[in-house]
């Protein structure tokens, strides 16, 4: 009785140890692992703020205007170019044109 | 402990003596074996609590311990939050950049690693950079802020005993841009001027507290910087062309109090602003103050109506020079004749604007001047503003100067902050650089009624359109606005030839959003202006070049300004009884 509670107790430890030193190892290969992705995040990052930055560097409005001149056809909106809808002439629609449009289907078949 | 007790009790029948002795001992291991229950127990209870400790450390608080770890190590010396526009455009931000350094007791050939860093970073001078190598010492910096090209270059010469380090820089992609808005940084990334001192702690603090580089929420400032580049632009083609000392402009949302635009000439690139000049790092939109001129006639109009001393249809006889103590006050224009109020604003009669100024009071001036925020500081968010200078006592000669714009010196913001409470519909609504969340508009304070305000939309339409600001119109925009010209004031009276002209205005004038404001430092008239360097011949026009380039970026729809609704919206009757 005593003496199986004494191996019993030995082969716990000795299997708890090796437990344990898996468990360290593996918690090591993790950290490392959590290691090189916190640096890849912060490589990352770094690469997003100068991007973003060299965005803005090659987005400065006087750049911009320097090659629109250079290569596009582009002028300013003119004022004349842009009016309200409801300024636009209303354009006569034959009566015909109309039932056609709104009509049901039904109906229309029915004329 | 049964063992001993089982043995006791086998040897018991005895002598008395031994069973005195028996008896004594099991006493004594009795008190053995409660010491050690008692020590026992103690372990136990230690050993629980650490095991409970690890549990707690382990399982529940594991995530939090490793963050501050993480934090602890990554965190960048001094890393600070952007600044973006108010349409996310990038103004400021942080770099992270290679900086060379040596180890001067591990270098083998001093003589040659010199020649070949040189090779590779030419503007470094040899001489020096083999000093640095020779002097024994453990580390020492030898180019701070590489680009990555120049640190490729160097990794490649493959010298050894040399290495870099991460190291961060302020980057402003937009240079001189925005220089004074936002300020600059020094070596050690604290703010020194600008949004950037006055935000300091913010900035500085906002990357404190999290793990990653770009997180923060960056700072939103209501500058846009396409309208910025149009006013900027404008102003220094003005500068060039009348070969000014400088010029300032600001355009301004009169419902929000945002500033879209603030740009201040000459200005400097504060990516190095240790090479800039005072000159060009004072903002003279901001920090100067000058005396303004004609444009103040404006609030002196708008002061005698909401008072009520005079009706828009009353006037005041300007056929002769106005004389005061030693002064005497002249016109520019002058008509010799009666004149109607807006005869007086539109051909801008110093004469006309003092009798005005006068029949109002100093008191109530000094008042209303006050309330639309023209005596006291400008409560913009940066640390280089401007005290207006005003007049002290404040007599009779003063409420007639101060009535055209002289014997008071205001800053920019603070003329175009009033401006923006005339236009308004009569609220007062304090400049702001933050940006503002959309759909709140922020609460003001009444300074006049808006009855008044609608004659002064009027008026300033008036002027524009026959007035001494023809020169400002932009087709389509409904502009309206008041020249200003002002003689600078110099040692023993005013300088006849140093002007301060400007122009302020706002559209469009149906329902005004935005005032504009352009001032010239002492322009020269030049042939196509025939001489003249006034406000309506220099400022004038970048304001009507400016509101053409800025009204479709702002999405103000354009109207045609002969149609009959806008021209009974902009009616005045001009001459009185008339």
């Amino acid at each position: 009785m005593r003496r199986s509670f004494s191996f019993a107790a030995i082969i716990l430890t000795a299997l708890m140890s090796y437990g344990l030193y898996n468990m360290k190892y593996e918690v090591r290969r993790l950290e490392g692992r959590l290691a090189d992705l916190q640096q890849n995040l912060v490589a990352d990052q770094q690469a997003v703020k100068i991007l973003r930055a060299e965005w803005a560097y090659l987005n400065r409005p006087s750049r911009l205007q320097d090659l629109s001149g250079r290569h596009l056809d582009l002028q300013p909106i003119e004022v004349g170019q842009l009016t309200d809808l409801h300024e636009l002439p209303v354009q006569a629609v034959k009566a015909s044109q109309k039932t056609a449009l709104f009509l049901p289907k039904t109906k229309r078949r029915a004329q | 402990m049964s063992v001993f007790r089982r043995k006791a009790r086998a040897i018991a029948p005895v002598s008395e003596t031994t069973l005195q002795w028996a008896e004594e001992t099991e006493e004594q291991l009795e008190t053995g074996r409660n010491r050690l229950v008692v020590v026992g127990a103690v372990f136990a209870l230690a050993f629980t609590l650490v095991g409970v400790r690890l549990v707690d450390l382990a399982v529940w608080q594991g995530s939090a311990g490793n963050q501050i770890s993480l934090d602890a190590e990554q965190r960048p010396s001094a890393n600070r939050a952007d600044i973006v526009d108010r349409n996310g455009v990038v103004l400021a931000t942080n770099l992270t950049t290679a900086s060379l350094f040596a180890e001067p007791r591990r270098i083998l050939d001093a003589g040659d690693a010199a020649d070949k860093i040189v090779t590779a970073l030419p503007e470094l001078d040899r001489q020096e950079i083999e000093k640095k190598l020779t002097s024994g010492r453990a580390f020492i910096w030898l180019k701070r802020h590489l680009t990555p090209k120049q640190q490729n270059d160097v990794n490649a010469l493959g010298v050894p005993g040399v290495g870099f380090r991460d190291d961060r820089k302020r980057v402003y992609p937009h240079g001189n841009l925005v220089a004074h808005v936002l300020g600059y940084t020094g070596i050690d990334n604290e703010g020194l001027a600008g949004i950037e001192k006055q935000y300091d702690d913010q900035l500085a603090t906002v990357n404190r507290r999290s793990v990653s580089v770009t997180t923060g929420d960056p700072l939103r400032l209501s500058i846009d910087v396409r309208v910025q580049f149009a006013l900027q632009q404008e102003l220094s083609n003005a500068v060039d062309e009348f070969k000014a000392l400088g010029a300032a402009g600001i355009v301004l949302d009169a419902v929000t109090g945002e500033v879209i635009a603030m740009v201040s000439l000459p200005d400097f690139d504060p990516n190095q602003a240790r090479t800039a000049s005072p000159n060009a790092m004072f903002n003279r939109a901001a920090l100067g103050v000058y005396e303004m001129g004609s444009t103040f006639k404006a609030f002196t109009t708008a002061m005698a109506l909401d008072v009520g001393t005079v009706k828009i249809g009353g006037g005041y006889d300007a056929t002769k020079p106005l004389r005061v103590a030693r002064f005497t006050i002249r016109d520019d224009h002058p008509k010799k004749r009666w004149l109607s109020v807006p005869e007086i604003f539109i051909y801008s009669s110093n004469i006309g604007a003092a009798k005005m100024a006068v029949d109002v009071g100093a008191d109530r001036q000094r008042e209303f001047l006050g309330r639309l925020g023209l005596l006291q500081r400008a409560s913009l968010e940066l640390p280089e503003v401007g005290t207006p200078l005003s007049p002290s006592p404040w007599r009779e000669v003063n409420t007639m100067t101060v009535g055209f714009g002289h014997g008071i010196a205001v800053s920019p913001v603070q003329l175009t902050g009033a401006m923006a409470a005339l236009m308004n519909g009569g609220v007062r609504i304090d400049p702001t650089l933050m940006a503002r969340p959309p759909m709140v508009t922020p609460v003001g304070t009444r300074v006049m009624k808006a009855r008044t305000s609608s004659i002064m939309k009027r008026l300033m339409r008036l002027n524009v359109e026959s007035g001494t600001g023809t020169k400002a119109s932009a087709t389509g925009y409904l502009v309206g606005g008041k020249t200003g010209t002002a003689e600078k004031a110099g040692a023993g009276g005013y300088r006849r030839k140093a002007l301060l002209s400007s122009f302020i205005g706002a559209f469009p004038m149906n329902d005004p959003r935005y005032v504009v404001l352009a001032v010239i430092d002492e322009p020269k008239g030049n042939k196509k202006t025939f001489g003249y360097a006034s406000g309506g011949w220099t400022a004038a026009p970048v304001f009507g070049r400016v509101v053409s380039r800025i009204g479709p970026l702002m999405g103000v729809t354009p109207v045609d300004e002969e149609s009959k609704s806008v021209r009974n919206a902009m009616f005045i009757r001009v001459k009185a009884g008339g």
